[in-house]
């Protein structure tokens, strides 16, 4: 029997390290001090402006995505650098600049931005209000390798491409319903999951990139995708990803995902979330829930948004979880 | 070279307004306090913050400690977590995320002086 790296019988752990915390103070060099240890900063310049210098920086999420905010009342200035992670900002007070591979460019009020990875910028950025994204690499390019076949490694996104009115107003929709899930400290873990994973999504599609420059990967042969599709059905009510499933069967995720497409006509997560919406209905229907408790059992599933799953409980079984058949 | 020359800077106002402010979405530390830090995990929640006269450590009910009554102070690093021990008729520690460890020993060399001795 191949080695497959870990028993089946293990509950599988996905309590990933999380963290929330909010620093704050009146101090320059403190804030010198925080911000250029958080950004791998250099040379922060700090001066005053006509208001009392004041900063508060907050920070909540795990180590695969977090969501960041950014008080900070003076004018600062240096260079920064985000090392292994994609990061989306915006300034909804104030106003910046960055400087990023000789091009400038002004941060727009309310309208997201995705800077470089692994590449040092300058900016300038005075009295703001920040709002900040901030996704590790293996996570978004895992999700990038099941829905476009992304074939591993840096995702390269067209930085001068400015995002489209439609492709903003989606990524603000998610961000509104799938921020406050990844801050709470009482989500669930499949809630949660569900949420980072929608981010990552909304980030794939609002930001111009590359999609699999060598065409689609080659499938994984039927019978694997099978074996598969049991090992994720076995560990529906835990936090499995269509990544463990590869991991554990030696496939490469993007020939994985290919292969389920040929399958079962779907991503390897829609396959799963359909597994999941089956136990909800099954939850519902032994328990004879319906309004509020059918959304309970919806959260308990992972589909932490209810519209979300009154919209795929009707498209899965034409039906309204809501009310009892 | 960049400068924080206010024209420059000037605000470009074709935003989206549903864009969402993150800021008000996040957990808040006492707005009195000069400095303030908190940090939870699965292994650890603490707190720290310093007011004019005395340092608050620990989460819910937070040890009050003025500063006339310390008597030194450290912080270790362990991993992601930096633990802040005050001496003070006694020992008294919290511990926190390690990424603010910069602005932490900055914040308390400050108000107490060098870190293990009392100023």
């Amino acid at each position: 029997m191949p080695d497959r790296g870990r028993d089946a019988s293990t509950p599988l752990d996905r309590e990933h390290m999380r963290a929330s915390a909010t620093i704050a103070g009146t101090d320059v060099d403190q804030a010198r001090a925080l911000y250029e240890e958080a950004y791998r900063g250099e040379d922060f310049r700090i001066t005053t402006t006509d208001r009392p210098f004041r900063y508060r920086y907050r920070v909540s999420g795990d180590d695969e995505v977090s969501v960041r905010a950014n008080r900070f009342t003076g004018a600062v200035s240096g260079s920064f650098e985000h090392p292994a992670e994609y990061v989306v900002t915006w300034l909804t007070e104030g106003q910046g600049v960055h400087v990023a591979g000789g091009a400038e460019s002004v941060l727009v009020p309310r309208r997201p931005k995705l800077h470089p990875v692994g590449e040092r910028s300058s900016f300038t950025f005075r009295d703001h209000v920040q709002s900040l994204v901030h996704v590790q690499e293996p996570f978004l390019e895992a999700v990038a390798a099941e829905v476009e076949g992304h074939p591993g490694g840096q995702i390269a996104f067209d930085h001068a491409a400015v995002p489209g009115s439609a492709a903003l107003a989606a990524w603000n929709a998610t961000l509104a319903v799938a921020a406050p899930v990844i801050v709470d400290r009482d989500a669930t873990v499949l809630a949660r999951e569900a949420a980072k994973r929608d981010v990552a999504l909304a980030l794939l599609e609002t930001f111009s990139h590359v999609r699999s420059a060598g065409g689609a990967p080659r499938p994984a042969p039927e019978a694997r995708v099978h074996e598969a599709a049991d090992l994720l059905r076995a560990r529906v009510g835990e936090p499995v990803r269509p990544s463990d499933a590869a991991a554990e069967l030696g496939l490469p995720l993007a020939s994985l995902a290919e292969g389920f497409r040929r399958t079962f006509d779907a991503t390897p997560d829609a396959w799963l979330q359909r597994a999941r919406l089956e136990q909800a209905r099954a939850a519902l229907t032994e328990q004879g829930l319906e309004g509020e408790a059918a959304l309970d059992v919806g959260r308990r599933w992972g589909f932490y948004d209810e519209h979300g799953f009154v919209d795929a409980y009707g498209a899965a079984f034409g039906a309204d979880p809501r009310h009892r058949p | 070279m960049l400068t924080t020359d206010g024209a420059r800077l000037a605000p470009v106002t074709d935003g989206d307004a549903r864009c969402p402010d993150l800021f008000d979405l996040l957990d808040d530390v006492p707005t009195s306090a000069v400095f303030a830090c908190d940090g939870v995990c699965a292994e650890y929640e603490g707190a720290l913050s310093l007011f004019e006269d005395r340092i608050e450590l620990g989460c819910g009910t937070p040890r009050s400690i003025a500063f006339t009554d310390v008597e030194a102070w450290w912080a270790t690093v362990v991993g992601a977590a930096v633990t802040v021990t005050v001496l003070a008729r006694g020992a008294h520690t919290t511990t926190l995320p390690s990424a603010y460890r910069a602005a932490l020993l900055v914040a308390l060399a400050a108000q107490l002086g060098p870190e293990r001795v009392r100023a």
